[in-house]
């Protein structure tokens, strides 16, 4: 019995490049918030899911780790899974002999009773993904064994008699006393000049009791003992000497214990925490969300998809975005989307392409609801500005990069299209689209093509036409129907000049002076 | 904790202008008035022993504050009672303007402009933080002290109520506390003292209590006490110091904070986190008093400057007076004087006294060089200074107030007639117009003045007659003499008709033997601007001179 991957990634993850779909479905600004700039984690949003049974694999845990409030639990064990490692480096890293044997006591009490705490939070959550499922049953067998129970007692002993101690420094006349108590012991010293306050933050606090600055202890910056700490211990362990030799053992007995396993899964979490984060944050601020039907027939249609990238900016300016609905049918296998200029036609098209992309991710979608099966890949083809360096022409530039697009697409591939041969006289455009059209089509692709040629929309049966809206005052709506409209102009106002005749004055004088 | 001196109850901030103060000043001749305010003139047995060098700050401030009229009489009585207690209480006012100034300039010193960054240089910071604390503490004591005397002799709401905030927001216990926080870390700023003799040094005193953690670290800190003791200096080397070194060594458990290179630096480090720590407390502290330093400076100069004003009035003999509010119908007052000329020309000048009851429109017409201009700039200087809350160069003034006051003055450089000139006084016209309201007060010279008269005439009486009956109060000196006519005859028609039409005509008083006594009188509208007088008296009587009226 084992458990390998929470992602199912037959191994770890390393040095993806960037699809080139990200780009230009604006998917690269959405990880950007996603993952708040973290590479590590972006890297798993780089990797693909080799087949349909991983991105299933995927959406039931995702599903567990929503429906069964897991996120908490999770979350505290990545994050001390994180200091973990951080006091394993300073035990691996420190010189100090004497330290190291404490460092481990700490990584042992944090390790276990991280992998206790996740055991029974996953014990009391019903899960039912097969991948949550097994790593239960891993760390049940893990937590159960002797070994694991004996040091976790040791080293839970052996930190609570050191927190037990407790240290006063008195600084005087350039000198340092130390007195070390317990908490047994503890008396109350008598001193004549005793402040009226019992901390000096008390008194501090009668200027500014809400300041939130703490003080800064000076022998944090480095994680080895300093000079000053050296002399502290010194008296310390004149007080329990014992103490510091079961430290030693501890540590000649039991300084190498990590299982890699746990490692990995800490690591890989973090794809799907970083996702739901992002997704609860969202629908805080009145964004909907939901998980995709994946059906084994090939439709795939949406209600209330919106464009996540978009909404995202226009929420920071405080506007909101509009959702569309559509579906393909049965029969359909391309849109040709035409319409008004800045009517919302390539945010559909890019909307159309992060649905396909997050479900293939096994992640929930950016829509009210959404039924999507399983593609085996996206594609883009965004047209950009003319390039200086490579010196051609802007059309040669989008054919060299639709070329390889063409040749090596797979079947059953996603295609997205934007606004092809622009630069090329409409006649040969046509003709150009026609054709690229009917190559993905005859590939058994699904897509999307923008364009302003509305002719494309007649080329295939299996071609729907869609158009951007504009409302009854001409004024786009961003909304895209099943239809073609013609865009119409919008008016400009008038200027007034002002006059100074008695008559117009007089009049004038009315409004100003009412307006006091 | 606020100042509320200029207003019962708000600070200097966002104030509303004027809305063309620029124009205001300047027609008014306004800066000569600043300039003096910030000059004092010091008197010994009653005459001027001397005139101190203008203070830039008190000039700026009066500068702002002048233009930005208060809107209720209630303000304006406000400041007119402060006033009263500056002007019985000199020394106080002087003493607190002085200290503000103290306070602002040491503030300078430290930085106060370079803002209140740069908290990576914490050495730099904490140091700085300090001294801040000591000068709002020491300044924030001197003022108490200041207050707390003179408090039995203040009469207006303003100062009374400042003493009794400072007594609160500043107490006794704040005071008491705020200077052992200062002594508590004075080892740091405090260098060697001399005292009866020997050499003091201020060493800390500290205790803290902490926990041994994950790999023996010092964490979880806690500050018991922070203290400076002040111990006699010796020196190091001498037999006595090392003796005293050797007996302390001797303490169990103990160690020298200058053991060994690293912890001397590490000793150093905690007590700069100290240091840190504890003025960290001390921004709020700054922070609410930084504004009231800026504040308290200056409202306080603009009563200095006010207290100024009243030595100028005294060294050229002007009587003054503090204005009552009354109906915007209304305008009366005696012996007013044009300051600002009085300032610029050391003389106690003519005073006009009138009684302009149930009057919008006030036309002055009459001679050049018989002092129109003067009549209706002082009336316009001391409405500005009246809703500033300042005493005016009258033995009495009584006006409404407007806060809308617009000036709309045809200067000599303008006079030039062109076309491009008349666009921009209509312009002008235009925006002042846009700005009006029911408080509206509109001060017109010579306007119109860059056309021909019949053309000026026109657009004269089409403004003005608008302007007249949509209620805006309207003082126009004008040589436009056919305008003036016909408003008249407007007016005596419906005079006849037993209405009061709300217009009343001014000119320069002239004896009958042709002598001027730059006096302004209500009279008929004049038809001539007695150039006729100098070209009689330098030519002869002119012969093609009917000497008809009309």
């Amino acid at each position: 019995m084992g458990f390998e991957s929470i992602l199912d990634l037959k191994e770890p993850v390393k040095g993806l490049t960037e699809p080139a779909f990200f780009l230009d479905l604006n998917i690269d600004q959405i990880l950007e918030r996603v993952t708040l700039g973290n590479r590590r984690i972006r890297a798993y949003y780089e990797y693909f899911p080799l087949d349909e049974e991983c991105s299933e694999y995927r959406r039931l845990i995702y599903r567990d780790i929503r429906t069964k409030g897991l996120f908490e639990a999770l979350t505290k064990y990545v994050e001390n899974y994180t200091e973990f490692r951080e006091l394993e480096r300073k035990k691996k890293e420190t010189r100090g002999d004497i330290q190291k044997t404490v460092w481990n006591i700490y990584a042992i009490k944090l390790y276990t009773e991280n992998l206790l705490n996740l055991y029974s939070d996953l014990k009391e959550a019903s899960l039912q993904s097969a991948g949550m499922n097994a790593l239960l049953e891993y760390l049940g067998s893990t937590v159960s064994s002797e070994n694991f129970k004996d040091k976790h007692e040791k080293a839970e002993t052996l930190s609570s008699e050191l927190d037990a101690l407790d240290v006063k420094v008195t600084y005087e006349k350039g000198r340092i006393s130390v007195d070390v108590s317990d908490d047994d012991d503890k008396k109350d010293d008598e001193e004549n000049d005793k402040p009226s306050y019992a901390t000096y933050e008390e008194f501090l606090n009668f200027f500014d009791k809400d300041n939130d600055e703490a003080f800064v202890n000076p022998f944090a910056k480095v994680f080895e003992l300093t000079g000053f700490e050296q002399e502290v211990v010194k008296v310390v362990s004149k007080r329990i000497p014992e103490w510091f030799k079961r430290a030693e053992k501890l540590y000649d007995d039991c300084s190498e214990f990590e299982d890699t396993c746990y490692s990995r899964l800490a690591d890989e979490l973090a794809f799907y925490l970083s996702f739901y984060e992002f997704e609860t944050k969202m629908e805080e601020i009145g964004m909907v969300f939901c998980e995709p039907e994946c059906n084994a027939e090939k439709k795939i249609e949406a209600e209330g998809l919106y464009d996540l990238a978009l909404a995202l900016v226009n929420h920071d300016k405080g506007k909101i975005v509009v959702s569309n609905d559509f579906y393909y049918d049965d029969k359909d296998l391309f849109f040709v989307l035409t319409g008004p200029n800045q009517g919302g036609k390539t945010t559909f098209a890019r909307s159309l392409g992060q649905l396909v992309y997050f479900s293939m991710m096994g992640l929930n979608v950016a829509a009210k609801s959404a039924n999507v099966h399983w593609f085996t890949d996206i594609l883009t083809h965004f047209s950009v500005e003319e390039s200086v360096e490579s010196g051609r022409g802007k059309l040669m530039e989008e054919l060299v990069r639709l070329s390889p697009m063409m040749k090596h697409s797979r079947d059953n591939a996603f295609i997205v299209i934007n606004e092809l041969f622009t630069t090329a006289a409409n006649y040969d455009a046509i003709i150009m689209g026609k054709n690229v059209l009917a190559h993905f089509i005859e590939k058994g692709c699904h897509g999307i093509y923008v364009t302003h040629l509305s002719e494309l929309c007649d080329t295939d049966e299996h071609v729907a036409g869609l158009s951007a809206q504009l409302d009854e005052n001409g004024i786009q709506n961003f909304k895209i129907l099943r239809k073609k409209v013609a865009y119409e102009g919008c008016a400009e106002n008038q200027i007034k000049k002002y006059r100074l005749d008695y008559t117009s004055l007089s009049d004038r004088l009315k409004g100003i002076m009412n307006r006091a | 904790m606020n100042v509320y001196l200029l207003y019962k109850d708000r600070e200097w901030a966002g104030i509303k202008k004027y809305y063309d103060a620029k124009s205001i000043v300047q027609d008014l001749g306004l800066k000569t008035l600043y300039t003096n305010a910030g000059k004092d003139v010091v008197f010994e047995n009653g005459s001027v022993k001397n005139i101190k060098d203008q203070d830039a700050f008190i000039y700026d401030t009066m500068s702002k504050v002048m233009v930005a009229p208060l809107v209720t009489k209630d303000e304006i009585v406000f400041r007119q009672e402060i006033i009263k207690d500056c002007l019985a209480n000199e020394d106080f006012i002087k003493q607190l303007y002085a200290e503000s100034g103290r306070i602002m300039s040491e503030w300078d010193k430290l930085g106060r402009k370079s803002g209140y960054t740069g908290r990576q240089d914490l050495a730099a910071w904490a140091e700085k933080q300090i001294h801040l604390t000591e000068l709002f503490a020491g300044g924030l004591k001197e003022i108490k002290a200041l207050l707390k005397k003179y408090h039995t002799f203040f009469e207006s709401e303003g100062l009374k109520a400042l003493a009794e905030r400072m007594c609160i927001e500043f107490d006794d216990e704040y005071e008491k506390n705020i200077e052992k926080l200062i002594s508590d870390v004075s080892f740091y700023t405090k260098g060697n003292e001399d005292k009866d003799g020997s050499v003091y040094t201020h060493m800390p005193k500290i205790t803290f209590r902490g926990k041994l953690r994950a790999g023996l670290k010092l964490e979880d800190i806690v500050l018991e006490d922070v203290d400076s003791e002040s111990i006699k200096y010796r020196n190091p080397k001498s037999t006595i110091a090392k003796i005293v070194e050797f007996k302390n060594s001797l303490a169990p458990n103990s160690f020298s904070s200058k053991l060994t290179p690293a912890i001397e630096k590490q000793v150093e480090a905690l007590e700069q986190n100290i240091v840190n720590y504890a003025m960290s407390f001390t921004r709020s502290f700054i922070e609410k008093f930084s504004g009231f330093f800026e504040q308290l400076m200056l409202q306080t100069a603009f009563y200095r400057g006010a207290v100024n004003l009243r030595h100028h009035m005294k060294r050229s003999g002007i009587e003054y007076c503090f204005p009552t509010v009354c109906d915007n119908k209304n305008l009366s007052f005696i012996e007013l004087k044009e300051f600002v000329m009085c300032m610029e020309q050391r003389v106690n000048a003519v005073g006009n006294t009138c009684s302009i009851l149930n009057k919008q429109l006030v036309i002055i017409t009459g001679a050049n060089q018989g002092g129109k201009s003067t009549f209706l700039r002082s009336v316009g200087i001391a409405q500005v200074m009246m809703q500033a809350g300042l005493p005016v160069a009258a033995e009495d003034f009584s006006s409404g107030i407007f806060p809308s006051l617009f000036t709309h003055f045809t200067r000599r450089e303008d006079s030039a007639m062109n076309s491009g000139r008349l666009d921009e006084e209509l312009g002008r016209m235009n925006s002042i117009i846009e700005n009006l309201d029911d408080r509206s007060l509109v001060l017109l010279n010579e306007s119109f003045a860059t056309t021909t008269e019949v053309d000026g005439s026109i657009i004269a009486y089409d403004i003005i007659k608008a302007l007249n009956e949509a209620g805006v109060k309207i003082l126009t000196v004008t040589h436009l003499l056919s305008f003036a006519k016909k408003m008249y005859s407007e007016s005596e028609e419906r005079t006849k008709k037993g209405e009061d039409s709300g217009i009343t005509f001014f000119c320069a008083e002239r004896k009958s033997d042709g002598q001027r006594t730059f006096k302004m009188i209500q009279s008929v509208p004049e038809l001539t601007s007695f150039g006729l007088d100098l070209y009689k008296q330098v030519i002869g009587t002119p012969k093609l001179y009917d000497g008809s009226e009309d």
